[in-house]
């Protein structure tokens, strides 16, 4: 019997999807292993957000205004508390920006191990994992040492919507004791809109490191004009100030879910494939037939595309 | 302000990988420094050049090419560069942290920056285990650091293009995403200078046991196309068959 | 037998200073030592200026003796401009003429008359002095032709004289016409008033018969008889007087106008170095890199700052200029002069000459020339090949570049190419291991140099190994030299950029890297002679490394397999163009060998206008091919498939020997519309079809 307990991380009012994954992965885990569910939510406006975490079986929640949106020193040393007081034997934490702060600390805090970049948990007779590595590259199977571990799981582990039950979990609110804090939470910013707002969009024509320097890209929005589709990029385009912020799909970025998503000299690592692997059709054009964008591609094809984008381009334009 | 940057070795990532066991096969791959790491050196030199102080570069002698990228941050602007150990096989992040925490001990750092990730780090982020070793504020997705009287002012990035200012003390150990400017260039004739000036610092260290508690029972290369349907032939027979899938999905 | 006898000789001569008082005289002694002096000063103050500049070795016979048949001739003015050539020529031997005629007087006047005070040595009279009026008419008239064709040639406005500035940095260059005019202006004066003053005196002195040699004088004495002997003495006396001024304002104002091309052309053209931008010289200091500020200047890279007579010429072949980027060769060199002048206090007379904002400047590199304008040019050479008067242009913009690689002010492309080629010994980010992949597609083993001897050490280059356009020429080139029977062989892994492109772009540093792998891996080899289907291999591998060994390009090699008949040919039919590689062409002197490829394989060579030695630059070299292109109106590739094409529907082929004309050329073709119209081919592409052709026996 396995205890889990999952990191509900939020944003703005908003519960993540990497969040109700968690809840997803927990349930099927403790289903298996005849364990209990909990899922801790920590910050400003926890208990009002709790009732969506009702997959769990216990909503711990840790309302508190002194945090801020969220406090990597703060939330850690909650969360590292809860940890301590509920003994979970598996601990879920999303591989976000806040996971990131909250995984590694809480670990050590701990005591536990931590397995990283991770796709996929295993309960049965010892703790086991599948990870990747190496930009997606590789990918391996681990055991733990012990029988309690934290796992670092990467998005698309499990259906969100499956996580997404609401109302009947048991919210118990928790004692949140925060430390002197030496990080002051200040402000928030969001990117400006008016520009295109690619997740809306029915196709997406992705460029990656393959278009190589920025006079290439037009060639990219010529091909994107002849479709009627925009232009998105994936972070090393936009990193070099080549496009804005707004196109930027990942991790980091948006999360799109077009009709098309072609993506063009994109190797596909993890923190990309978060933001689009959910779109109806994806097709990818890469010179490297290991690409891992191929591993989650509907259609591939290994080749140039400087030789592929003007060949599409005139096929359309007739 | 004293900084220390962490900096490490990755296998490049235009190598062709190959299995050898249960890792890979190391023996002619190349090694390049990671790539979030060289933003972490270019934002402490800017930093270093604000409010003045020093930058220490740090890195684990895993592969040939560590020399080479602990004198390039010296041609960069780093004070001085150690490497701990030679020649060693590759270590988890928990000895990583371990590592690199012993070597900082005692040397009173303000901030220690290094990358926010490595593709390696199966057992952890090396830069928050160094954090919870020394016993330091942490904050990683760092895409920008400014000097704020006695602290920092330091953005994080979250997702869909959000970003949230802190106010952050020192001592602390922050895992940087992105720079405030590109990486600077520096030509090949001061990596060469610095190689000349003896700013390296070897520092013995023997080859540490893994520490992640946890052991890798299998790697291997994904089944890519497992999934995709490959298109075979040249650019023409490319662009016609992604013609009829956009048709027939009622785009063009 | 006797010669007949025009006239009395013996009688013929002329008084210098007829009818003029003492006082006068000394009036004229007087201004022309002021005159003199001013000449001096100016002329020391350029010498000074020069002096100041590093020292460089260029003083050498063989230069001196290719500088006097220059000269002599006009021939690097009349080269692809006969017109302006022969005018100037003109110009140029009237001038000298006229001034040594001048300096027959002031020695027998002054020096042997006055000085010595030995009249009975004076020689300016008799046979001597007839032969001298009539050399010196001669060489009047045509002086004054000279002038007025090049003035009628100006007039038609060529757009090479066109001073605009290609980039938007506010100047005023009306000093500059002010400057050409004056210029015109005072020697047509000089030559016309000379003339007139010659018919004045003829008349005046009536018609002395020896003076009928004196042709012009002649017959403008003929002309102004009417005013009779007094009438015109008067206009004598006042002709003579404009004249003598005249002269010696032009004296005077000589060093601190274009009037001092005249001394620093021919300085130049003497100290001139045509392969200094073939083989670059390398770095002193390491720590200070490059040029950062005009102290860093050789005494010869400050001549050839004043030698530029703005001619356009640069300006008009330049393909970085004709794409619409900020660089104009002629500009370059007056932007450096006039800080140069600034910097040594030299004012010229027609204005400050600074261009605001470089006054006090002391960078060069980034400030007084910007980085963009350093990092446009391409270093194809065509600027130093056409300049008459020997600037080299190329070596000081190379020098400038590594000061700006020095403070890291390298465009993102560049970067990035220059790390791929550090890790990897090419641009294209790939391992070391990849470099000989290419030849999978050969159905043979190529020799591995390095294991086993060979009779020739095959040098790929990047491109051909790594562009798939490129890798399909190194294919075919292959496939012949085995048809062939050639013993060649590659250095697979050992190989690396050979890193002439890379010198180009300032990385000297990451150059010297390239070149000791190299030449590691050449020594591990066993070979006798090189060859490389790469034109800046060539280059570098030739000039630029410690190798002795001969160094061929494939379009050679070919050849002589096919004079030898180790390799049949013919049978293609219609018509081809061929571009001459710059590196091949203009650096290393080789047009035939491919042209004769192209004759043999059955197809007829058409040229274009710009060929051979003016061949137009596909926009590659130099590190250009890593850099961002986007600002550009039209690229230099784009121009130049636009000129083939011109030359009609049945040049069916574009026939290139350079992997990077290859790449530029396939896209230029497809992005001007031109595909189907021309086909880009590789002569080793050429020369496989020829053999297809072939029938057997």
């Amino acid at each position: 019997m396995a205890n889990i307990l999952t990191y509900a991380e939020h944003l703005n009012g908003e519960i993540t999807d990497a969040s109700l994954e968690l809840i997803a992965l927990a349930r099927r885990l403790a289903s298996s292993t005849g364990g209990n569910v909990e899922a801790a939510i920590i910050g400003p406006g926890a208990s009002a957000l709790a009732d969506q975490l009702g997959g769990a079986d216990t909503i711990l929640v840790g309302e508190s205004d002194a945090l801020g949106e969220f406090n990597p020193q703060g939330h850690t040393a909650v969360f590292t508390g809860l940890i301590a007081s509920r003994q979970p034997d598996i601990i879920l934490v999303p591989y976000t920006s806040v996971g990131m702060d909250v995984a590694s600390v809480a670990a050590a805090a701990s005591n536990l191990p931590l397995v990283s970049y991770c796709l996929s948990v295993g309960a049965d007779g010892g703790l086991s994992g599948t990870c990747q590595l190496y930009g997606g590259k590789v990918e391996v199977d681990v055991e733990v040492d012990g029988d309690k571990a934290i796992f670092a799981m990467l998005s698309g582990c499990a259906s969100a919507d499956e996580g997404r039950v609401g109302g009947a979990g048991n919210v118990e609110p928790i004692e949140v004791s925060i430390p002197e804090l030496g990080i002051t939470f200040l402000s928030l910013s969001e990117p400006e809109g008016g520009d295109v707002d690619i997740t809306a969009e029915e196709v997406l024509i992705a460029i990656g490191r393959g278009i190589e320097s920025e006079d290439n890209i037009t060639e990219a929005q010529e091909l994107a004009d002849a479709i009627g589709a925009a232009l998105a990029a994936s972070r090393p385009i936009i990193d070099q100030g080549w496009l804005p912020k707004t196109r930027q799909v990942g991790k980091s970025g948006l999360s799109v879910k077009p009709k098309i998503y072609l993506a063009l000299g994109i190797s596909g690592a993890p923190e990309h494939l978060e933001g689009m692997r959910d779109s109806a059709t994806i097709i990818a054009v890469n010179s490297d037939p290991q690409a891992p964008i191929f591993g989650v591609a509907h259609y591939g094809w290994v080749g140039d595309l400087f030789d592929f984008m003007p060949e599409l381009t005139e096929r359309i334009e007739g | 302000m004293k900084i220390a940057v962490l900096m490490r070795a990755v296998p490049d990532p235009v190598e062709e990988l190959e299995i050898d066991g249960e890792d890979l096969d190391r023996d002619f791959l190349g090694f390049v420094l990671n790539e979030f790491d060289d933003h972490a050196l270019e934002e402490a030199i800017l930093l270093k050049e604000e409010v003045g102080g020093s930058v220490s570069a740090y890195a684990i002698g895993t592969a040939d090419e560590v020399e080479q990228m602990l004198h390039t941050a010296i041609a960069k602007g780093a004070d001085d560069a150690r490497m701990l150990g030679k020649d060693l096989d590759a270590l988890d992040a928990h000895a990583q942290a371990e590592a690199f925490s012993d070597a900082l001990g005692g040397c009173d750092y303000d901030l220690v920056l290094s990358g926010v990730q490595a593709s390696d780090e199966l057992d952890g982020q090396v830069t928050m285990l160094v954090a919870a070793e020394l016993g330091h504020l942490h904050m990683s997705v760092v895409v920008s650091v400014t000097p704020d009287g006695d602290g920092l002012k330091v953005t994080k990035e979250y997702w869909s293009g959000i970003t949230a200012d802190y106010r952050v003390s020192l001592p602390a150990v922050l895992g940087v995403q992105t720079a405030r400017e590109a990486p600077r260039y520096v030509a090949v004739a001061r990596i060469r200078q610095a190689q000349e000036s003896g700013a390296l610092e070897s520092v013995d260290m023997g080859q540490p046991d893994p520490r992640g508690r946890i052991h890798i029972t299998e790697m291997r290369l994904p089944d890519v196309g497992e999934g995709a349907e490959m298109i075979e032939g040249d650019e023409e027979v490319a662009a016609e068959k992604v013609y009829e899938i956009l048709s027939s999905a009622g785009v063009v | 037998m006797e010669a007949p006898v025009f006239f009395a000789a013996e009688t013929a001569g002329r008084e210098t200073f007829l009818g003029f008082p003492g006082w006068a005289i000394a009036v004229f002694y007087a201004m022309a030592a002021i005159a003199i002096g001013l000449f001096l000063w100016g002329f020391y103050r350029r010498i000074r200026k020069y002096s100041r500049g590093r020292p460089t070795a260029r003083l050498d016979l063989k230069r001196f003796v290719r500088a006097l048949g220059d000269l002599s001739s006009n021939r690097t003015i009349a080269k692809r401009m006969p017109a302006v050539g022969i005018a100037h020529f003109f110009v140029f031997w009237g001038f000298i003429v006229l001034l040594i005629g001048t300096t027959i007087i002031a020695m027998d006047e002054d020096i042997i008359g006055v000085l010595l005070g030995r009249p009975e040595w004076q020689f300016w009279h008799g046979a001597f002095y007839v032969v001298y009026a009539f050399v010196l008419d001669i060489f009047g008239i045509g002086f004054i032709a000279g002038l007025v064709a090049l003035a009628v040639i100006r007039r038609g406005r060529p757009a090479r004289l066109d001073y605009s500035r290609v980039d938007d940095v506010e100047g005023d260059r009306s000093g500059y016409s002010l400057d050409d005019k004056a210029f015109m202006l005072i020697l047509l004066g000089l030559g016309i008033s000379g003339f007139l003053l010659e018919g004045f005196r003829i008349a005046a002195t009536n018609y002395p018969d020896f003076e009928v040699v004196s042709i012009g004088g002649w017959v403008i004495a003929w002309l102004t008889g009417p005013l009779g002997e007094s009438g015109n003495d008067i206009a004598r006396m006042v002709t003579w007087w404009v004249h003598g001024v005249a002269a010696l304002a032009f004296v005077a104002y000589l060093p601190y106008s274009k009037g001092m091309h005249v001394i620093d052309d021919a300085a130049n053209l003497a100290f001139t170095e045509p392969r200094s931008a073939a083989v670059l010289a390398g770095v002193e200091d390491p720590n200070a890199p490059g040029y950062r500020s005009l102290d860093d200047f050789t005494w010869k890279d400050l001549l050839d700052l004043d030698a530029c007579t703005k001619c356009g010429r640069c300006h008009e072949v330049c393909p970085a200029k004709l794409s619409g980027s900020p660089l104009s060769p002629r500009d370059f060199i007056l932007d450096l002069r006039e800080h140069a002048d600034t910097k040594a206090g030299i004012k010229l007379w027609y204005g400050p000459g600074a261009t605001p904002g470089h006054a006090d400047a002391t960078e060069v590199a980034g400030a007084v020339i910007a980085g963009e304008t350093l990092w446009a040019c391409t270093t194809c050479m065509a600027c130093m090949e056409v300049c008459p008067v020997g600037i080299e242009h190329i070596p000081t913009i190379v020098q400038l570049r590594r000061r700006l690689v020095d403070v890291g002010d390298v465009e993102p492309g560049l970067q990035t190419a220059f790390q791929s080629l550090a890790r990897g010994g090419n641009s294209f980010g790939k391992s070391v291991k990849q470099r000989a992949r290419w030849t999978k597609g050969l159905e043979f083993k190529l020799k591995d140099a390095r294991m086993e001897p060979v009779d020739y050490l095959w040098f790929v280059g990047d491109h051909g190994s790594f562009d798939p356009r490129a890798t399909e020429v190194s294919q075919a080139v292959a496939r012949l030299m085995n048809q062939a029977g050639a013993d060649f062989g590659i250095l697979y892994d050992g190989e690396r950029n050979t890193g002439n492109d890379v010198r180009r772009a300032g990385e000297e540093g990451l150059f010297e890297m390239l070149r000791d792998q190299n030449v590691e891996a050449l020594e591990s080899a066993d070979y006798q002679r090189m060859f490389t289907t790469d034109p800046h291999s060539l280059n570098t591998l030739r000039g630029e490394y410690p190798t002795d060994a001969d160094v061929l390009h494939y379009t050679a090699l070919l050849d002589a397999f096919v004079v030898s008949g180790r390799l049949n040919l013919g049978g293609l039919e219609g018509k081809a163009t061929y571009h001459d590689p710059c590196y091949l062409g203009r650096y290393q002197d080789e047009y035939d060998a491919p042209r004769r490829l192209i004759e043999a394989t059955g197809l007829d060579v058409v040229e274009m206008v710009r060929c051979r030695e003016n061949s137009f630059c596909c926009g590659a070299g130099g590190g250009r091919i890593w850099m961002d292109d986007s600002n550009l109106d039209e690229r230099p590739a784009e121009n130049r498939i636009r000129e083939a094409v011109v030359l009609g529907e049945d040049v069916k082929f574009f026939v290139v020997s350079c992997p990077k004309d290859m790449i530029m050329y396939s896209d230029a073709v497809k992005t001007t519309g031109n595909d189907g119209t021309i086909e880009v081919v590789d002569i080793a592409q050429l020369v496989e079809r020829a053999m297809e052709v072939v029938p057997v026996g």
